[in-house]
């Protein structure tokens, strides 16, 4: 587990060294990143990732339709996806859900709050349940 | 012989026609809104001049802010190395301490067996010992570094303010935006003299990069009414 590697994507360069630093912090130090769901597409084709930590709100490609991208793309339609997001509507949850990411946080997120969320995600890939 | 009519003329419905005197006033009213449309048009001219600018502002508050922000995070990352190498030479002085600790009670007794023989070396072993010779390391100095660890940790997460801070001036950028573009389009038709109605300004729509909504809360009620939200999503979805 500890070997997984993390895609992060943001287009806030402050948000994802947060999110590298915090990884770093809980034990996972295999961590690519990318600035948008463009970018991110193009990190997985060349350099793959076994869990993509994507914001909502980016230029180019967004993290939902990034999201949408990766379900139906053969290679990776079985990567956990987590979100991290301003967006906190029911509406919005609802409608990342249906897009199938694995679970959702709203941010400011805290460190034991992301650790729980991914150690959830891998517990539950691990043992072949949705 | 046919009569000649007089042809009178109807007398006109009193108000129909303006008199002289009320169309001398009309003229004085047009003939000051027309300068003070000219002013109208001056100050929308500055004021749509302006919004660029004040936009651009608001971007280089958010540049100067991520800049900053990335500073203080390498600072923080630094701040911790620091403190991890002490704490890892910490830990090797406390286990060199208790190394020294374990071979001076094996002089100790040693030297007790002496006692008889040479009381003169047993006293001269106690004076010293009594001295302090081995190193005694505070108790919680580890627990401390910890602290000061976590701390640093708790700063890099407060940090995320910015990016919030970030989409709430983009959100302002756009509503700004928008208001140029309908002033402008209000100042065209001053121009043409075409009337344009003053509505709400229709705001452009928005590019999808930004959550003009963001807001910066610690509070643990929206992840958990998040949480309840996934959870209850995955119990409906999962048969």
């Amino acid at each position: 587990m500890a070997n997984t590697k993390f895609l992060v994507v943001d287009d806030s360069l402050t948000m994802r060294r947060i999110v590298i630093n915090t990884l770093k912090s809980i034990g996972f130090e295999n961590v690519i990143e990318a600035a948008d769901g463009k970018d991110a597409v193009a990190k997985l084709l060349s350099e793959g990732a076994d869990f993509l930590i994507t914001d909502w709100n980016m230029p180019e490609m967004s993290g939902l339709d990034l999201t949408k991208w990766v379900r139906a793309n053969g290679q990776f339609a079985e990567i956990p996806i987590l979100m991290i997001t301003t967006r906190g509507n029911k509406e919005d949850v609802i409608e990342a859900m249906k897009m199938r990411v694995n679970n959702y946080i709203v941010k400011p997120f805290t460190a034991p709050g992301l650790k729980e969320k991914i150690d959830q995600i891998l517990k539950t890939v691990g043992t072949g349940a949705a | 012989m046919g009569k000649k009519r007089n042809a009178v003329a109807a007398p006109a419905p009193q108000g129909a026609w303006p008199t002289r005197d009320s169309l001398d006033k009309f003229i004085k009213v047009v003939s000051g809104v027309i300068p003070l449309l000219d002013s109208i048009r001056e100050s929308l001219e500055e004021t749509t001049g302006s919004i660029p600018k004040a936009s651009q502002q608001l971007d280089n508050v958010t540049r100067a802010t991520e800049s900053a922000t990335v500073e203080i995070l390498d600072l923080l990352e630094r701040m911790s190395g620091r403190v991890r190498s002490l704490g890892d030479a910490m830990a090797a002085l406390r286990a060199s301490a208790e190394a020294e600790a374990a071979r001076l009670e094996v002089l100790d007794g040693l030297i007790a067996s002496l006692a008889s023989t040479r009381p003169d070396i047993c006293e001269r072993w106690n004076e010293h010992r009594a001295a302090g010779c081995g190193r005694c390391l505070p108790a919680d100095v580890e627990e401390q570094f910890g602290a000061i660890s976590a701390d640093a940790m708790s700063i890099g997460m407060a940090l995320q303010v910015q990016d919030i801070t970030t989409q709430q001036i983009a959100g302002v950028s756009h509503m700004i935006e928008s208001v140029r573009m309908n002033l402008a389009e209000v100042l065209q038709s001053l121009v043409d003299g075409e009337k344009v109605p003053l509505t709400a300004p229709a705001a452009p729509a928005p590019d999808g990069h930004f959550n003009a909504e963001a807001e910066y809360s610690r509070s643990p009620d929206r992840q958990s009414t998040t949480d309840e939200i996934v959870e209850r999503w995955k119990r409906g979805h999962n048969g």
